[in-house]
């Protein structure tokens, strides 16, 4: 049978070749061997096509799990998280309360405390050190909203460097117990040592705003647009990179079948 | 008709549409000697 010049030629030929078996006489063992030598005879043909589409699959296949991820994306990435990193400090609606991450540090501590005391010593630990960048490094006389929280918090100074301290958790319970409210008391003293701190640490954010717009030469608007601009950039290339695209097929994270001829022609 | 020249997803359809047929070859060849 003469070669197949496109694909639906390709499946009509087997639809025919299937049309030409079923007609072949099949009453006597010679009309069968007859038969049977068609079918070895296509069996040969088709497996051979079969072998050379595995080979040509298994080539397609290497070649495209070779390619390497685009540099640009890398780089745009970069880019991208550098800005990111500088955001927070030369955006002019945040307090300097947010800017170092006390909102977040208290709505943690109010969140977990029921769940998870490593947590709540954890938020202190941190709240200690953002006071500690800007310059101010706190000890117990700091906290001193109620005689509660002077207590827990002599202890946490004594045990923070110590993991786990079963010390700290005996004495959370003790003042837990004379106090239910101590989380409420420790969140009003961190907020009250702000308040009282404030002008130190409004200066230290200008500061550090001041120091990187004259590193950067740009305004904050600028520097925003640009980041805008990085991050558009960054989709762009990510929707064109062929590593990643690949990957994202081969994590089923994207369906072949939406992206077909016919698929996308309806779609239009 | 060149492989080559042939979609990743159409040569994927082909390979599944020979195997279907490869199978149905089979099994006429299985049935067929076992009436001779």
């Amino acid at each position: 049978m003469a070669e197949a010049k496109s694909i639906k030629e390709f499946y009509e030929k087997i639809e025919i070749e299937k049309e030409v078996l079923s007609t072949m006489p099949k009453n006597n063992n010679k009309n069968i061997n007859k038969y049977l030598e068609k079918i070895e005879e296509l069996q040969k043909e088709y497996l051979e096509l079969k072998k050379n589409i595995e080979k040509n699959l298994d080539k397609r296949y290497k070649k495209a799990i070779n390619i390497a991820e685009n540099k640009e994306v890398t780089n745009l990435e970069i880019r991208v998280k550098t800005i990111e990193s500088i955001l927070t400090l030369i955006d002019e609606e945040k307090t300097s309360y947010e800017k170092m991450g006390l909102d977040r540090i208290i709505y943690k501590i109010r969140k977990f405390y029921k769940d998870n005391l490593e947590n709540v010593n954890t938020q202190i630990e941190i709240a200690i050190r953002k006071f500690a960048e800007v310059g101010i490094n706190l000890s117990t006389a700091d906290f001193n909203y109620s005689i509660f929280v002077e207590q827990y918090m002599k202890v946490f100074f004594k045990e923070r460097k110590k993991d786990n301290s079963n010390v700290l958790k005996t004495k959370f319970e003790e003042v837990y117990w004379k106090c239910p409210d101590i989380i409420t008391h420790i969140e009003l003293n961190l907020r009250n040592i702000y308040l009282q701190k404030q002008t130190i640490i409004d200066k230290y954010y200008e500061n550090e705003k001041q120091k990187l717009l004259k590193q950067w030469n740009k305004t904050p608007k600028e520097i925003m647009n640009s980041y805008f601009d990085l991050k558009s950039q960054k989709i762009n290339a990510i929707n064109k990179d062929k590593k990643i695209l690949l990957d994202k097929f081969l994590t089923g994270k994207l369906n072949i079948n939406d992206y077909t001829r016919r698929k996308s022609t309806k779609k239009l | 008709m060149k492989i080559d020249n042939i979609e990743t997803n159409e040569l994927l359809e082909m390979y599944k549409k020979i195997q279907d047929f490869l199978d149905f070859l089979g099994k006429q060849e299985k049935e067929y000697n076992k009436e001779k």
